[in-house]
């Protein structure tokens, strides 16, 4: 009920600012980690967390309530990020994994990046993972979102995406058991 | 070597930083970039419908068009008694004019094939009232 009341105040164009504005201060935070862990570099991530604020604005209208405000704004932060490595990659005439790749091998370099050794090898061991396998198992490991708001948020079903999560976890233990 | 297990070491954070003040100033970015690209949205929205707008104009253009000739078009009554009038009223139309309108079987056609001799033609014209006018002509 709070949260229609919420959408009805960000539809009302007499609270629409205001509610927006308490919309970015509470999603900013959780939204940027989770398009960070997509797109990996900071500046690409700022991009891409002010284009899907934008694309809730613009987009609000169209919300009918199915899901929960939180799901559908981490929807559109996912396919914006995907769509987003997915773009960079065909520009510079590479694969999304080649991308991947070659960021987190010079992960060491990035300024807004303050990990030690266990973090590079986490991140490289990721980067070797299939996408939707990437995108699950950061979404439950870094960001420990509920499988039942993951299954919302992936239009995939939980038993699906707990598959998807123990087999990222068999792939990057045995990275680490052989590097 | 033993297997490495995950779930048996401390959780491995992203390492990712934030640069300091980021989020401070971040709303304020977003809510000046919407009012930015508004004009955008107008721009897109007659790029999207460009080519349905161009096929919509051709066709409108095309069917003005064909409405124009057709009520310019002179109406022709075609009916036996109009053409039956037209050719009396147009003393005018020789034999030549005739036969450019006939072809080389109707004129085959028209050619009768009569052998007669003169003494047939004159039984003819003994038993005609006005044979005066076929001699003249």
């Amino acid at each position: 009920m709070e949260e229609q009341v919420f959408i009805a105040q960000l539809l009302n164009p007499a609270t629409q600012n205001t509610a927006f504005q308490k919309l970015i201060s509470d999603y900013q935070r959780p939204l940027y980690h989770h398009i960070r862990n997509i797109v990996l570099d900071h500046d690409d991530a700022d991009d891409v967390l002010q284009n899907t604020f934008i694309k809730v604005f613009r987009h609000l209208h169209n919300f009918k309530g199915e899901s929960k405000l939180f799901s559908w704004m981490y929807r559109i932060a996912t396919n914006e990020a995907i769509t987003f490595i997915n773009q960079k990659a065909k520009r510079r005439g590479i694969s999304t994994d080649d991308l991947q790749n070659s960021y987190t091998a010079q992960l060491k370099a990035d300024t807004h990046f303050d990990g030690d050794e266990a973090q590079i090898k986490l991140h490289k061991a990721i980067a070797l993972l299939p996408q939707k396998q990437q995108l699950v198992f950061k979404m439950k490991y870094f960001e420990e979102i509920k499988y039942e708001d993951m299954s919302e948020i992936l239009d995939t079903s939980v038993g699906a995406l707990k598959a998807s999560y123990h087999h990222a976890v068999k792939k990057i233990e045995n990275y680490f058991t052989e590097n | 070597m033993k297997p490495f297990k995950l779930d048996e070491i401390e959780k491995i954070e992203t390492g990712f930083k934030v640069p300091e003040g980021y989020f401070d100033d971040f709303s304020l970015r977003v809510q000046q970039k919407i009012q930015e690209t508004k004009p955008e949205r107008k721009r897109y929205l007659i790029t999207r419908y460009r080519k349905l707008i161009s096929i919509a104009a051709i066709l409108i253009v095309a069917l003005g068009i064909a409405f124009v000739q057709y009520t310019k078009a002179p109406v022709y009554d075609t009916s036996d008694e109009s053409v039956e009038n037209y050719l009396a009223s147009n003393h005018c139309i020789s034999n030549d004019d005739w036969a450019m309108m006939l072809d080389e079987k109707d004129l085959q056609k028209m050619e009768a094939n009569m052998n007669l001799n003169n003494q047939e033609i004159e039984e003819i014209l003994a038993s005609e009232e006005n044979f005066e006018n076929y001699i003249i002509d």
